[in-house]
């Protein structure tokens, strides 16, 4: 499960990636790749709450991280509806927040 | 290019572009009929008025409307309370009323005529007549059965009597040329580019309007507001034809079977022309719109023999979620005001929202101001439509994602447009009939969804909230404030 986990979330990440190289030249971010992303993350972390709650082995850290940059995902993805255009610095801080989750994810996925 | 029966017989009436910021109590976004009869109210209670409109005064949707006035409503009709719908007919009835003083008062040449509202059907015991039947009864409408008032077969049919025609744009265009002073200066080819709520002040191309109030007569709020979740955008299509004379009397026609259509008379020049409209859609979700317009065409011909059809138009509409309109003080602001959700009774509507925003702003009070309040919670029948319109706006975000476009320009015939990839973004390329390419963003304005092409009226329409631009990508009606942007296809 863990590693189901790892590669949606390493998905979401490329995903996000993408969106963000995009924000930072400002062109226009495709909804579909951020409807994706989020879908792929949030799956993600589903599956790694539910291997924390199943069976008890998960960086709790780690899924705390996720659970912020996802809820700072969606207020980029509503501002950006609202404004019409990404707030760059909270792009910016939702991706590094998600990177180190992602790194303690891979750090222990690596340690198990 | 399409053009309806009512812009062919408008008389022109012409109004100057604002070019100079100005100042008024009430500046109101629009001049269709709501917008004019607002005007109209505010200026009989002393206010100083300031309309804008982006094109031609009632050209866009009262000028593509049908032009029938009639106190019950189409709209769920059976969802409402009896209460409410008597509170309700009894405004609408007041409205047709109070267009009839005003034509009257103003000796507005616009073929006002009392005639009777008629429900159809081809077999008795048909649902639709029997809520038909209900509100009248509730509203305290007098109801009666006829099965001759059309050339085809009818098994039962209810006739309220005493509801009104009139041409929608000679009225709204008339009222407007007598309204026009001082204290009711009305701007034509003045389009609002930005609303500031805060400082109250509206933007346009040459001046700023600053305003105590604001009203949005726009048939759906300009921005970014909650209020759109509540509310779907449909097209509906409209003909019209000679027809030999006596085959129809005056009268507002429904049809309950399905596919619904309206059919009135329109006496024109010493002609008769027949009006049917119909074929319904949502906005941005039929991919043959030529299709809507063929499907009247055909009905026209058999049930009338109307040929050939030598008018033809369509209109938008906005259903709200619980089937009543939101008329009242905006989330945005307790200065700015709405008007929408009048599905397709707006024209009388229109007559109900001026008075109701003159009550507003001159703070008297209004029976029916807390039951059509725009910020009024939703019922809980109306989550599922709430729900949907959640679907279709992430559906039209979605369809943002690269690789699903991807077509060749040379296939693109005159008259066509397409949505074409190009890396991660969107292009919306039109052919025109020259063969010249017009190419723009195909991202809405509004809330950036992918806008859909409309082969009948060649415009780029937005799925998600109803936004639509000409083929240059110019704002044409809707909530989006801007253009969509120019591109190249290189």
């Amino acid at each position: 499960m863990l590693t189901v986990a790892l590669v949606l979330l390493i998905a979401a990440a490329l995903a996000g990636a993408s969106l963000l190289v995009l924000a930072l030249r400002g062109r226009h971010t495709p909804k579909g790749i951020a409807l994706l992303h989020g879908v792929l993350a949030a799956a993600g972390i589903v599956v790694l709450a539910a291997t924390w709650l199943v069976v008890g082995e998960a960086p709790r850290l780690a899924l705390g991280l996720f659970v912020i940059a996802a809820a700072g995902g969606a207020v980029v993805l509503a501002l950006d509806l609202r404004r019409g255009g990404v707030p760059r610095l909270l792009a910016v801080g939702h991706g590094l927040i998600a990177l180190a989750a992602l790194a303690l994810l891979v750090r222990f996925w690596i340690a198990r | 290019m399409p053009k309806s029966i009512w812009q062919a017989a408008a008389q022109p009436v012409s109004f100057d572009a604002l070019e100079r910021s100005i100042k008024a109590d009430v500046a109101i976004v629009g001049a269709g009929i709501t917008g004019v009869l607002c005007a109209h109210a505010l200026v009989d209670r002393g206010l100083r008025v300031a309309v804008l409109e982006a094109g031609r005064v009632g050209e866009s949707s009262t000028g593509n409307s049908t032009g029938n006035l009639y106190a019950l409503v189409g709209e769920r009709h059976g969802a409402l309370d009896r209460k409410a719908a008597a509170q309700l007919c009894a405004a609408r009835g007041q409205a047709v009323d109070l267009i009839e003083n005003l034509v009257e008062g103003h000796e507005i040449d616009c073929g006002f005529v009392r005639c009777p509202w008629v429900m159809h059907a081809s077999q008795a015991g048909h649902p639709a007549l029997a809520d038909a039947r209900e509100l009248a009864a509730a509203a305290g409408l007098p109801t009666r059965r006829a099965t001759d008032l059309l050339p085809f077969p009818v098994a039962d049919s209810v006739v309220v009597d005493g509801q009104a025609q009139f041409d929608p744009l000679r009225f709204t265009k008339g009222l407007a040329a007598r309204l026009a002073s001082d204290e009711c200066r009305i701007y034509e080819a003045t389009r609002v580019t930005d609303i500031d709520v805060e400082d109250r002040r509206l933007t346009t191309r040459l001046g700023d309007v600053h305003a105590e109030w604001i009203i949005l007569a726009t048939h759906t709020p300009k921005g970014r507001l909650l209020l759109h979740a509540e509310l779907t955008p449909n097209r509906e299509y409209g003909v019209a034809g000679q027809v030999k004379s006596g085959v129809l009397r005056p009268g507002i026609f429904w049809s309950a079977d399905a596919p619904f259509h309206s059919v009135r008379l329109y006496e024109w020049q010493q002609r008769s022309y027949l009006v049917v409209v119909g074929a319904e859609h949502r906005t941005g979700a039929e991919d043959d719109t030529d299709r809507c317009y063929a499907e009247l065409a055909q009905f026209a011909r058999e049930r009338f023999g109307v040929t050939p059809i030598e008018y033809r138009w369509s209109a938008q509409n906005y259903r709200s979620a619980d089937g009543l309109p939101f008329i009242g003080r905006s989330a945005q602001s307790d200065h700015v005001l709405v008007a929408t959700g009048f599905a397709a009774d707006g024209l009388t509507y229109a007559g109900v929202a001026a008075p109701l925003l003159a009550d507003v702003i001159t703070r008297r009070d209004n029976a029916l101001a807390d039951r059509l309040d725009p910020q009024r919670r939703p019922a809980l029948a109306a989550a599922k439509t709430i729900g949907a319109e959640a679907a279709h706006m992430i559906a039209g975000l979605a369809h943002d994602l690269p690789g699903l476009d991807r077509g060749d320009m040379p296939s693109l015939a005159r008259g066509e447009g397409r949505i074409l990839d190009r890396g991660t973004q969107k292009l919306a390329v039109h052919r025109d009939d020259a063969g010249s390419l017009h190419v723009v963003s195909a991202v809405c304005t509004h809330m950036q969804c992918i806008v859909h092409w409309n082969t009948a009226e060649r415009t780029w329409d937005c799925p998600c909230h109803g936004s639509r631009f000409t083929p240059d990508g110019k704002v044409l009606e809707g909530p989006a404030l801007a253009d969509l942007a120019q591109r190249d296809l290189d």
